[in-house]
């Protein structure tokens, strides 16, 4: 059954994003702009934004600083200095997060093989890490694969390679800093990715009853004529 | 005064009128926003203006049957029914608001009379008020002798459970689910496709059809027994949920930020954010993101951030020095009569507003000045609208460089684009709704 769909011209459509309909403030955007540098926990470039621009923080940027220094022992591989932090900041953080405290040790297993420490890593893995794999089916399995790691002569080509790859170190980092901005009562996600999705979504629940132009690459955010 | 009034638009000095014509574009457009930023959008000005139902109508109520209390806000059968013909219906004085996410009303069965004969629904203008809504079409009701809901027909599908006297039941309409709802003591009951058979304005609607029923509406003047708020936050949230799934470009965030740093040339943040991503965005993308740079919106970094700092900071005479050394053809001196005479004549046309070319002439007078803050176009130099004034500036000058293929690319960086794209959408899709739902407003994001 064909719908009838409504065809927009790109005059028309150019016409209707003309300021009268469509009001964005200058205001709102920087808000956005430094709500997205203040939870990624770009610290100097958020207070020079601030700055430059006469938006306010949302959040005290010294806690970012904290955090920021929590963030960056996680990328460099200082596990046991990251925990430390953590700790400092707020105990709770690890003690309610299970789940986040396996992964960090579990990258300081990671860390110990990348560095050649087979000994010490075997000794971790016994003490700290086969007891969480007891309680826990996910742990277990995580535990092994990484364990495996000590198995293979040439690491790069292995099946859970991946584990020593830096993004490895990046993905916990990232988990890492949701958690304390959690707990320290901010949204962990900035609000900039949302509404991309939620220009995606809303094209294509436009797309269902009118031709009209859209914006397919978000990174020139040019407008393409309608297909009909 | 030089009484010409043929070509306003040619620059004194004969250079190229096409710099005029962005300059008067430019100036346009940034006016247009001053005035824009002083005034609530138009779409949040609707939101508030709607009207939304107050008490129940006693003008088109089938009278014979029933009686509404003098507050309008209650209704009882007086006579005895005899057939389906009979119903006592009333409506409420308006029709439910559509501009918005959700609708809601309650009622309250004071008594459940004879039978217990009542409904809550909601019924179009031209609704037969003999019969109980739902049993027309382009009505609904829930009936709370069977508990079943009504949709347009004599036969009601099963719904919840029935009411009667003591129950507060509570009715209402999900624009963007395009739903209505039911509830019973504050408990949701059900919710069931909104036709589309159902356009255009519906009324609420109460019946009561046996004798010595009596019920209470209530259009939010008093406390839902239904926690309206909550019902509400949980929609927002399901729609946020599928709107989370969707997936982006990997560091598309990263790229557009980056981008409105450049565009609006906030240099020293730009350089302390490009060094601390050195370490989190694969090295890879940001060599792309600098080859791929169509407009090169990097093109005057340093002087377009000079030149804001010095707006912001209100040293408005090194500002101009500045820009005058920098970019002569963008400075007018001395064409203060043609600038002011070219904003009274030529861009009058564009506005039928009254008193608003006179902010047209002073903005473009602006740069003509000698000394612009002592001159009766200072007040565009206070605090709040320097940042306007930067934005001008700013664009003024990106419009000078060679590379710029259109004025696009000067007024808005592709952030700004993208959000405009994502608002005229939002807007579009709710004119294909019937201009039902919520309008997309950043403000009520952050």
């Amino acid at each position: 059954m064909a719908s009838s769909k409504k065809l927009i011209s790109r005059e028309e459509w150019e016409k209707r994003l003309k300021l009268n309909n469509v009001k964005i403030r200058k205001e709102d955007m920087n808000k956005l702009v430094m709500n997205f540098l203040v939870t990624e926990g770009y610290v100097e470039a958020a207070e020079k934004f601030r700055m430059e621009s006469g938006t306010h923080p949302d959040i005290d940027l010294a806690t970012i600083t904290d955090r920021m220094a929590v963030k960056k022992a996680v990328q460099c591989g200082n596990v046991e200095d990251a925990i430390e932090k953590i700790n400092d900041l707020n105990p709770e953080i690890l003690d309610t997060n299970p789940q986040l405290f396996f992964q960090l040790q579990q990258q300081r297993l990671i860390e110990l093989i990348r560095n050649g420490k087979v000994e010490e890593a075997l000794e971790f893995a016994q003490e700290e890490l086969a007891p969480r794999g007891e309680e826990n089916q996910s742990f277990l399995e995580e535990l092994e694969r990484t364990i495996s790691l000590l198995v293979f002569e040439d690491t790069s080509n292995c099946p859970v390679g991946e584990l020593l790859d830096i993004s490895q170190r990046l993905k916990t980092a990232t988990e890492v800093n949701a958690a304390v901005l959690t707990s320290q009562s901010h949204e962990k996600d900035p609000k900039l990715p949302s509404l991309l999705k939620m220009l995606i979504w809303a094209q294509n629940q436009l797309d269902k009853k009118a031709a009209y132009p859209c914006i397919n690459d978000l990174s020139n955010a040019r407008l393409e004529d309608p297909t009909f | 005064m030089n009484s010409s009034n043929t070509n306003n638009g040619q620059s004194n000095n004969g250079k190229s009128s096409r710099l005029d014509g962005i300059n008067r574009d430019l100036g346009l457009y940034f006016l247009e926003l001053s005035r824009l930023r002083s005034s609530a959008a138009p779409t949040e000005m609707e939101e508030d203006e709607e009207e939304a139902p107050k008490e129940l109508n006693t003008i088109n109520s089938s009278g014979g049957f029933l009686v509404v209390a003098p507050d309008k806000l209650s209704v009882k059968y007086t006579t005895v029914n005899l057939h389906g013909h009979d119903v006592g219906v009333v409506q409420a004085n308006k029709p439910a608001p559509v501009k918005r996410l959700l609708y809601y009303f309650e009622i309250y069965v004071k008594d459940a009379g004879a039978k217990g004969q009542i409904a809550i629904g909601f019924t179009n203008e031209g609704f037969k008020m003999r019969r109980q809504p739902g049993w027309e079409v382009n009505s609904c009701g829930y009936h709370g002798d069977d508990g079943l809901l009504y949709r347009g027909q004599g036969k009601g599908d099963a719904f919840g459970p029935t009411y009667t006297t003591g129950d507060t039941v509570g009715g209402g309409i999900n624009y963007a689910s395009q739903e209505f709802f039911f509830t019973k003591n504050g408990v949701l009951v059900g919710t069931v496709c909104k036709e589309k058979e159902m356009k255009g304005r519906l009324f609420p609607t109460i019946a009561v059809h046996s004798q010595n029923e009596e019920v209470h509406v209530n259009f939010g003047q008093k406390k839902f027994a239904f926690d309206l708020k909550e019902y509400e936050a949980q929609e927002r949230l399901k729609r946020q949920m599928t709107i989370e799934k969707i997936s982006l470009p990997p560091n598309i965030s990263y790229g557009l930020v980056r981008s409105y740093l450049l565009h609006y040339g906030y240099e020293d943040t730009l350089n302390s954010f490009d060094l601390a991503s050195k370490s989190t965005i694969p090295p890879v993308y940001i060599a792309q993101e600098n080859g791929f740079d169509e407009q090169d919106i990097g093109y005057a970094l340093n002087q377009r951030k000079i030149l804001r700092q010095l707006i912001r900071n209100g040293e408005i005479d090194a500002a101009i020095s500045k820009l005058r050394d920098w970019y002569p053809q963008i400075v007018q001196v001395g064409a203060l009569e043609e600038a002011v005479k070219y904003g009274r004549i030529e861009l009058a046309k564009f506005f039928r507003l009254a008193g608003f070319d006179d902010l047209v002439q002073d903005c473009v007078a602006l740069l003509a000045y000698e000394h612009p803050q002592e001159s009766c176009v200072g007040y565009l130099l206070e605090e709040s609208q320097r940042d306007l004034v930067a934005d001008t500036v700013n664009a003024m000058i990106l419009s000078t460089n060679p590379n710029t293929q259109d004025m696009e690319g000067c007024l808005q960086s592709y952030l700004e684009r993208l959000l405009r794209q994502l608002t005229a959408c939002c807007l579009e899709r709710r004119s294909a709704n019937g201009e039902q739902g919520e309008a997309f407003l950043l403000r009520r994001v952050l």
